[in-house]
């Protein structure tokens, strides 16, 4: 006939259903099949076949457990061979298992923080629609990022612009609070209630109205817990301290505490008048920028035209530099490349980072499945008797066929059961590294689960697939007699071998290249020394009252001090002189400055030496100013439009002051004791750390007494610059190692093949006096091609990898031959390694042995 | 009696009160000409085992036909307690539909 039932669906009825009414009901099905084919066109019949044979598998017409045969009782006969072949080879199974479950447990590392990390914020309803607004503002050369936009204009963005449906306007500082052990420094968020709602938080007890009475304030669980108030947390006391004394604030509610996920997470949220009335200008000034903002903007509005909108709105007259407006949705919040954590918005994730990960996973799944191919090949030796026994006795191709798959499902199981006990050992190890709280509930979750029982199902079946072929092909006399060719799969396993060297010098290459990298930009020449130098962090509203300068004097009586320095922060405006125009970033800088930072003068006086010789208004440049300015001849005594009639004293030597990622800038010093922005004090001392640290909290006490002494070592806060560079060199270091112990592994078995198929070759060759190196170096010679060939592949690939991450950096190394060199040697020696191992362990048997067969 | 019949149990009652031994693919036919909707066979059998156990049908082997390939199948026949039943659920309808109001729907 044509047209036939589909043919797996009627087999799988045949397999299954009970054999009295097996007649009964396939003649049916068939016969309907017909009918429908006739009326209904061949699709629908088909559909509908396949559909009622899968509905006749009823409990009762099911075959009894002991008659389904083929199915169960077959399995267990292939469970039970396979448990067996896998304990006679306990070494290389052991092996195998060991090198699957390493690369299970990478691949699930890297699945859980990839699902983790593009699922940030999209728990949240209606997270599409809510957007974050930052403001970006252009200085001649830079472009400047703004974390938000003012009270004044967001509420006449919600009262004008009637696609924004809410705005929630927020801020985030932090107090000492009183716990029942004592006080610990806690972050809080002043915010509307708006923000509550987009957030949609779920409060536990209590309820926080509107939000609007300044003394209340609620809390996460968390906390609550902190607090030991949990149950009976409504109006219970929370004091903190502000400025001078403690203020008593009452809970109103308890929220269940923010997903780990979110980018908006407080334990303590204070209501948002706290804001309006920390400064009298925060309500009605409209150009500061500092404010976060969301805004729940309506689904059918077009955000490009709401944008212009906005951006008419910020900028009501028409001037040169326009604030641009930036709205970037919560759900794509995380991995924005534009994204940066301000008040309130938590650090973003980092797309390179996960990719880093991702491709590492892969790398460590992809070499250990590989393994598994070539030792199921290699293998194959031992079992093409068994095989051919087998088929004699009746197996058909796909019996043996399923028997290997079902020890390659087998393996796959064991190495899961090993991958859940490391995936328990390491998660904390992993945890750390990418900073993300991961355990075993996390593993069973449902969600994950799926995920995680794909990459099980398909690592059985990518590794079995290839070897199960080849051997349930296999002829039987040949097989019997110890002739079977293995022709085509030597093409396969060098080709598998090449691809899995080719990984394992990409992945050394990289981590050396990364490490490379992180060393030459943390022991990279700034232009000035910061060994030793402690920055004092003052907490701005403690600045202005004179207190600062007193805390100075008592620094400086302190023995251990060798010299301290206070100065203002770095701060940015435009250059420009009519011919030159340029963004220029200056610091107000008192007299040791230069001495404590190590910072070298070329030529000129300084400032202080300045002022004795009566030039009031001196100012000192870097070198870079005086090239972007055009003043290289003579520019001591130029004067410049900074300050009245001020004029250059001094240059000194170019300085990285924001590290080496990014270029030289433009800068100029000055000292106006008066007044310090971003008053900071630095302190050089090479007393240890523990002495100091208490004279200077003596210091301090007597000073801002209860507020505690916060301090970094500048060479600390410049190291954990490169946290990141430094996370990804780790994980491509993990990466790199794991995948030479597999590859090694993989290796282990590929040799022993290649040997035992020239076992009497080998042996005729050692009777006939052939020495061990010759013999070796035979076994060598047959590696020298695909080695090539993957050393080139490797090195090109990890090049242009290498390369694309390296552009971003401004000072950089470059792919060298260093680096190829020694990914190409570590390979090289290992192979080397094994293969004399192997051989040797051959050669130390008699000869005999193995030629006594025939 | 207080046999219990669902809807699609005294449907396929009926078609074989009104063909005489007939088997599960002539009874989806007779229910696809009649509603105008595909019925699945296994719904089929499963009806038919049911009307068995209540001994409303009876069945036994066919002869094996070309188009189901050499197939026997199994042919079922009204039993007289189905017929009875089948008449005794009809009159109850009929009483049923009786006192039902004509003008109430009118109306509508």
């Amino acid at each position: 006939m044509a047209h036939d039932p589909p043919k797996w669906a009627d087999k799988l009825l045949r397999r299954i259903c009970r054999e009295d009414l097996l007649e009964e009901i396939q003649g049916d099905l068939h016969e309907s099949f017909y009918w429908r084919m006739d009326t209904k066109g061949k699709r629908f019949a088909k559909r509908q076949f396949i559909k009622e044979t899968l509905l006749s598998f009823k409990i009762s017409n099911l075959k009894p457990y002991d008659k389904m045969d083929r199915l169960l009782t077959l399995s267990k006969s292939h469970i039970k061979t396979g448990w067996r072949f896998l304990w006679k080879t306990k070494a290389y199974s052991s092996i195998n298992i060991l090198g699957l479950s390493i690369g299970i447990v990478f691949s699930w590392f890297a699945y859980l923080y990839a699902s983790d990390q593009l699922a940030y914020n999209t728990h949240i309803p209606d997270s599409e629609n809510i957007y974050r607004m930052t403001t970006q503002v252009s200085l001649f050369d830079n472009l400047i990022n703004l974390p938000g936009c003012s009270h004044v204009t967001t509420q006449q963005i919600l009262d004008e612009l009637p696609e924004v449906e809410q705005v929630a306007r927020f801020t985030e500082d932090n107090a000492a609070m009183k716990l029942p052990e004592g006080t610990i420094d806690q972050d809080y968020l002043i915010a509307e209630k708006s923000l509550m709602d987009f957030l949609d938080l779920d409060f536990l007890e209590g309820d926080p109205g509107a939000f609007n009475a300044p003394n209340k304030v609620v809390i996460s669980e968390k906390l609550a817990f902190k607090l030991d108030i949990r149950g009976e947390a409504v109006n219970a006391k929370i004091q903190l301290l502000d400025s001078a004394s403690y203020v008593t604030y009452l809970v109103a509610g308890v929220y269940r505490d923010i997903s780990k996920n979110t980018s908006i997470r407080a334990d303590l949220i204070l209501p948002y008048v706290h804001y309006l009335n920390q400064s009298p200008t925060n309500a009605t000034k409209s150009s500061n920028f500092d404010l976060s903002v969301l805004m729940k903007v309506n689904a059918a509005a077009d955000i490009e035209q709401l944008k212009a909108n906005i951006k008419d709105l910020i900028n009501p007259k028409k001037t040169e530099n326009e604030y641009l407006p930036k709205l970037t949705s919560l759900a794509s919040l995380h991995l924005s490349d534009e994204y940066f954590a301000s008040k309130g918005f938590l650090p973003g994730g980092n797309s390179e980072l996960i990719w880093f990960i991702v491709i590492a996973g892969l790398m460590c799944l992809l070499i250990s499945i590989i393994n598994y191919a070539n030792f199921s090949i290699s293998l194959y030796i031992n079992r093409a008797r068994e095989v051919a026994v087998r088929k004699i006795i009746g197996s058909a191709n796909s019996g043996v066929f399923q028997q290997l798959m079902t020890e390659s499902l087998l393996t796959t199981l064991l190495a899961t059961v090993l991958a859940i006990a490391l995936y328990a050992l390491l998660a904390p190890q992993f945890s750390l590294l990418v900073e993300k709280q991961f355990d075993l509930s996390d593993l069973l979750s449902l969600k994950n689960l799926v995920g995680l029982s794909l990459i099980i199902i398909s690592i059985a079946i990518l590794s079995g697939f290839y070897p199960s072929m080849l051997l349930s092909k296999l002829k039987i006399l040949k097989s019997l007699k110890g002739e079977q060719r293995v022709g085509k799969s030597v093409l396969v396993t060098k080709t598998l071998l090449i691809v899995q060297f080719s990984i394992s010098i990409i992945m050394i290459a990289s981590m050396l290249v990364f490490k490379g990298q992180l060393n030459y930009l943390v022991n990279f020449d700034r232009g000035y020394n910061v060994e030793n130098v402690i920055k004092i962090n003052v907490p701005t509203e403690l600045i202005g009252s004179g207190k600062e300068n007193v805390l100075t004097n008592h620094l400086g009586t302190i023995p251990e001090i060798q010299s301290l320095t206070s100065s203002g922060g770095y701060g940015m405006t435009a250059y420009d002189d009519g011919e030159n125009q340029f963004s220029l970033t200056f610091k107000n800088i008192d007299t040791a400055y230069l001495e404590v930072m190590g910072i070298q003068l070329l030529e000129g006086q300084t400032l202080h030496a300045a002022k004795k010789s009566g030039i009031a208004n001196g100012v000192l440049v870097n070198q870079s100013f005086v090239e972007k300015a055009g003043i290289g001849e003579n520019p001591i005594g130029e004067p410049i439009d900074f300050f009245d009639n001020s004029v250059i004293v001094g240059v000194i030597k170019d300085y990285y002051a924001f590290g080496p990622v990014s270029e030289l800038r433009p800068m100029l010093f000055f000292d106006y004791a008066e007044e310090r922005q971003g008053f900071q004090i630095l302190v050089k001392s090479t007393a240890p750390r523990a002495v100091l640290s208490e004279k200077m909290t003596a210091a301090w006490s007597k000073v801002f007494d209860p507020i505690p002494l916060n301090y970094d070592y500048m060479e600390t806060l410049y190291r954990d610059k490169f946290e990141q560079e430094g996370k990804i060199s780790k994980i491509a270091g993990l990466g790199s190692i794991i995948a030479i112990f597999i590859s090694a592994f993989g290796l282990l078995g590929l040799v022993g093949l290649t040997i035992q198929r020239k076992l009497k070759e080998l042996s005729i060759r050692r009777v006939m006096g052939a020495e061990n190196r010759q013999i070796i170096w035979m076994m060598i010679k047959k590696f020298i091609a695909p080695i090539i060939t993957s050393l080139a592949v490797g090195i090109s690939l990890s090049y242009y990898l290498t390369e694309q991450w390296l552009a971003d950096y401004h000072n950089r190394i470059n792919f060298g031959w260093k680096q190829g060199t020694v990914a190409a040697m570590s390979v090289i020696v290992v192979l080397v390694l094994i293969i004399v191992v192997q051989t040797l362990k051959v050669t130390r048997t008699n000869p005999v042995v193995h030629l006594k067969d025939e | 009696m207080n046999l219990q019949l669902g809807v699609l149990e005294e449907i396929i009652l009926l078609i074989l009160l009104a063909q005489e031994n007939t088997y599960a693919v002539e009874v989806a036919k007779a229910y696809e000409e009649q509603f105008e909707q595909t019925i699945s066979l296994p719904a089929i059998h499963v009806v038919l085992k049911r009307l068995e156990k209540k001994k409303l049908v009876k069945s036994e082997m066919g002869e094996p036909t070309a188009e189901r390939g050499g197939r026997r199948k199994r042919l079922y026949k009204a039993t007289r307690e189905g017929f009875r039943i089948a008449h005794e659920l009809k009159e109850k309808r009929s009483n049923l539909w009786q006192a039902i109001p004509g003008f109430n729907f009118q109306s509508i």
